[in-house]
């Protein structure tokens, strides 16, 4: 999914608008006759006549199930994203750090708003949401957003529009003129424009907001915006309008784009020695990281770590990094095991202190245990979750152009949701191989996984997020997709395309670990109706057993 | 926390727990007033619950002064606590409220939200786990992140005193901040130790984040004292961990940490002229 990345061979529009629309407003056809439908209409409209892209989101706050039909179809898209804490927290953590004066500011104003601590604002789910919205946005880089209504899309559009520093129209209708006065009053005023239903409203936003009458538009009597709104917010539009915003403001204007938006501190990248070809596995649980790793480091001269920044290894102080050699002689091992508990001690310190450090000292190790000058390949397994442990992780990744990505999916999504909720519920995540011709050591039977529909939905949402967010992070490096099934099926080739990539000589391999389970999903689901059921309307719903969950739109 | 503490201290103590009507979630040390008749309410953490204390400070200032207590002190209250609805509905109702001031780790702040419970327990904003604060405590601390522990601290004291100001500005009766503790307000902290960050009770509270709300509530006494401490215990098997007590070698429980029957009697002492003036419908402070 290419939510940020230009499709390629296709015309431009002169602007974006990302217009923000609560989460119970059907999606429609423009020319649908209803109010809704008329709102849709009148978007697609204005940004028909601005000449711009449009973008509809909506916030996700509540649960998927709630969602009507049309929402459905969209959910975990980039604009309708499942809340997620983790990703949203980065999110925060992000806008904090990189636009340090506006994400304070803004706290404290809603602080004022809400009466409440600029702590508890923070920490709140609805301004998280709303945080992660504004990142996502960022990455888009909208020049102009749109708000409909009061409420939460209100506030969405509020903490973007002021971090982003993306001027701002409100859309009202009378309804929301007349039943909430001092919410109108709040919103009108964070606005650079307003439309309104009729010039009595006009005239009571005016009053209420103390807004610039000029700046406050009125609906042609067949619902459409007026030409001079267009006018006005083709000059808002304009990028100087923004330069001009931010200079009024004392800052320059935050950066928007995909690598400003999936980058958090400017990182001098890694330092690593001239003969070391590095590279990353990235990936989701289940996609089969653990696999490819094995077969990538029993390869000669390649160096494939395994999880540096997993945070429960972090947590209990392990460190997925080999010991450095064992004791040769009898006599040496004192010595040998007090430096390598120096050791350890230093890199877990490192660890905390500097994660890009880590990476380098890894990897300079692994370069010196291999005799002559000649290349060594390097690298270290990064699941999806890892990288939002620490943002320095990824900036440090992203700021190394010579990087080589290996990004692992894996199609059937809903194979992998059972998958990791089997792993889950055992606490086993990895099946070895034994020696009797492949079979695994610990035979694998097990009852069929309760699946909870909803949380599913989510986490294919979830999943998307992340290999968007991954693809637009690393979008100027070298990446090699490979695909969980392919390299199931065919995995000497999957290797050979991987060699070929990073330039090395494969050896054919057994991997370390297999499979765990079946390929029959249907075995799997305790209730595959109600699962069924909870993708009714969704990407997914065409899920049946063995059949690939996969969105439609996907080849 | 207040039955967890019940059930850990039942050999010796009875603390006399009661549901109070409208509020679910709690049980409150008794005796419960006739809550349609007047009474004054104490408000704060074990400290104020009574925590190894036959007679709380409450209680005693009930009996000096004829008029029933209602102690609303919960284990792992913090200030927001006592801004729940279902709290404040029998605050308001008082002939007047004392706050003792309570911990600061039971505090929001931008990675952890407690919020919903105004305890020592919330959400861990980075995972949405439900977990103690003092776990989440244990995994910050572990990661020696420095910066990061200055914001907890300068966002936790933030919270902390915009929920005392908030409480204050909100109760109506007269208001009485309670400082007991064997500390003044002012701690510093040594970054180098990692022990000195939350400080002794009320944890992570100092001068500057006092002085934001004491002038807040309507009076403020301040009880200095470790009187008691340490107080002997029961004895129970050797070495045994009773939460919140230390053990000797030969099953000797000490309590070091909350106020003893003594410390109780001086806030008792210190409150109780403010409190018969108050008791009396007078608001300002007597002479």
């Amino acid at each position: 999914m290419a939510e940020f990345l230009p499709t390629p061979n296709s015309r431009r529009p002169s602007h974006r608008i990302a217009a923000f629309v609560g989460n119970v407003f059907p999606l429609a056809e423009p020319r649908t006759p209803s109010a809704e439908g008329d709102a849709y209409g009148r978007l697609h409209a204005l940004a028909e006549a601005l000449d711009a892209e449009l973008r509809v989101v909506h916030g996700c706050g509540g649960s998927p199930e709630g969602l009507s039909h049309e929402l459905r179809a969209r959910f975990g898209t980039g604009l309708l994203i499942p809340p997620d804490p983790g990703i949203c927290c980065n999110d925060v953590e992000h806008l904090r750090a990189c636009l340090p004066a506006a994400f304070d500011e803004l706290a404290a104003a809603f602080a004022g708003m809400v009466d409440d601590s600029v702590p508890a604002v923070i920490a709140s789910e609805a301004f998280q949401r709303a945080a992660s919205t504004t990142r996502w946005l960022r990455g888009w880089a909208p020049d102009l957003i749109i708000s409909l209504g009061l409420g939460e899309s209100s506030i969405h559009a509020t903490i973007a529009s002021r971090l982003l520093s993306v001027p701002r129209l409100t859309v009202l209708d009378a309804a929301a003129v007349d039943s909430a006065p001092h919410s109108v009053a709040t919103d009108v005023h964070q606005a650079q424009a307003v439309l309104v239903a009729d010039s009595l409203a006009a005239t009571a936003v005016a009053e209420v907001s103390g807004h610039n009458p000029a700046t406050v538009f009125v609906m042609a009597a067949n619902g459409s915006p007026p030409s001079e709104l267009a006018a006005h917010l083709r000059q808002l539009c304009a990028a100087s309008s923004r330069r001009a915003a931010a200079a009024i403001a004392g800052a320059a204007p935050p950066q928007l784009g995909p690598k400003a938006a999936f980058r958090t501190r400017v990182s001098p990248g890694l330092k690593l020695p001239a003969r070391c070809r590095p590279f990353v596995l990235i990936g989701a649980e289940r996609t089969g990281t653990t696999m490819l790793q094995s077969m990538l480091a029993q390869q000669t001269r390649v160096h494939a770590m395994g999880e540096l920044f997993n945070p429960r290894s972090i947590a209990k102080d392990i460190l997925a990094l080999p010991a450095r050699r064992e004791p040769s002689e009898p006599n040496e091992s004192s010595d040998l095991s007090a430096q390598q508990s120096q050791r350890r001690s230093e890199l877990l310190a490192l660890r905390k202190a500097n994660p890009a450090a880590l990476i380098e000292r890894a990897v300079t190790e692994a370069i010196a245990a291999e005799p002559g000058s000649g290349t060594v390949w390097a690298g270290f397994k990064l699941l999806y979750y890892h990288g939002l442990v620490d943002d320095r992780i990824l900036d440090a990744l992203a700021a190394t152009p010579e990087l080589v990505v290996i990004h692992l999916r894996r199609h059937d999504r809903l194979a992998r949701c059972i998958s990791m909720a089997r792993a889950d519920a055992s606490d086993r995540w990895i099946a070895k191989r034994g020696p009797e011709n492949g079979a695994s050591k610990n035979a694998h039977r097990a009852e069929p996984v309760p699946v909870d529909g909803r949380a599913m939905l989510e986490e294919f949402g979830r999943i998307e997020q992340f290999e968007s967010r991954y693809d637009a992070l690393f979008a100027e490096h070298t990446v090699l997709q490979v695909r969980y099934e392919d390299l199931l099926r065919e995995p000497t080739e999957q290797l050979r395309r991987i060699a070929a990539t990073l330039g090395f000589e494969p050896r054919e391999v057994e991997p370390t670990s297999r499979k765990m389970r079946s390929d029959d999903v249907g075995e799997d689901v305790d209730d595959l109706a109600a699962l069924k059921d909870a993708l009714r309307g969704t990407r997914w719903q065409d899920l049946t057993p063995g059949r690939l969950a996969k969105p439609k739109n996907e080849p | 926390m207040s039955d967890y503490y019940q059930e850990l201290d039942a050999p010796v103590f009875d603390y006399d727990m009661h549901r109070i009507a409208g509020i679910a979630t709690h049980r409150f040390r008794g005796p419960i007033p006739d809550l349609d008749k007047p009474y004054f309410a104490v408000v704060g953490g074990a400290q104020t619950m009574g925590r190894f204390v036959p007679h709380t400070y409450g209680q005693q200032l009930a009996e000096r002064i004829d008029l029933p207590c209602l102690n609303l002190g919960i284990g792992g209250a913090g200030p927001r606590f006592a801004l729940r609805p279902e709290i404040l509905h029998y605050l308001q109702r008082a002939r007047f409220v004392i706050v003792q001031a309570p911990a600061g780790r039971s505090a929001t702040w931008s990675l952890f939200d407690n919020t919903t419970t105004g305890r020592n327990s919330g959400r861990d904003v980075r995972t949405g786990r439900h977990l103690q604060a003092e776990e989440f405590f244990e995994e910050l601390f572990a990661r020696q992140d420095r910066p990061l522990l200055e914001r907890f601290v300068s966002e936790t004291r933030n919270d902390y005193a915009w929920s005392m100001q908030r409480l204050a500005q909100i109760l109506q009766p007269p208001s009485i901040m309670l400082w007991l503790s064997v500390r003044t307000p002012d701690y510093e902290i040594v970054w180098s130790r990692p022990g000195t960050v939350l400080g002794p009770y009320p944890q992570l509270v100092d001068r500057p984040t006092f002085e934001r709300f004491h002038e807040a509530f309507d009076h403020r006494v301040m009880c200095i004292t470790s009187a008691g401490l340490p107080q002997r215990l029961w004895r129970d098997a050797p070495n045994a961990t009773v939460a919140g007590t230390t053990c000797d070698p030969d099953g000797q429980l000490w309590n070091r940490y909350y106020p003893s029957p003594e410390m109780n009697t001086a806030a008792a002492d210190a409150l109780e002229p403010l409190c018969l003036h108050l008791r009396d419908g007078q608001r300002e402070t007597p002479p």
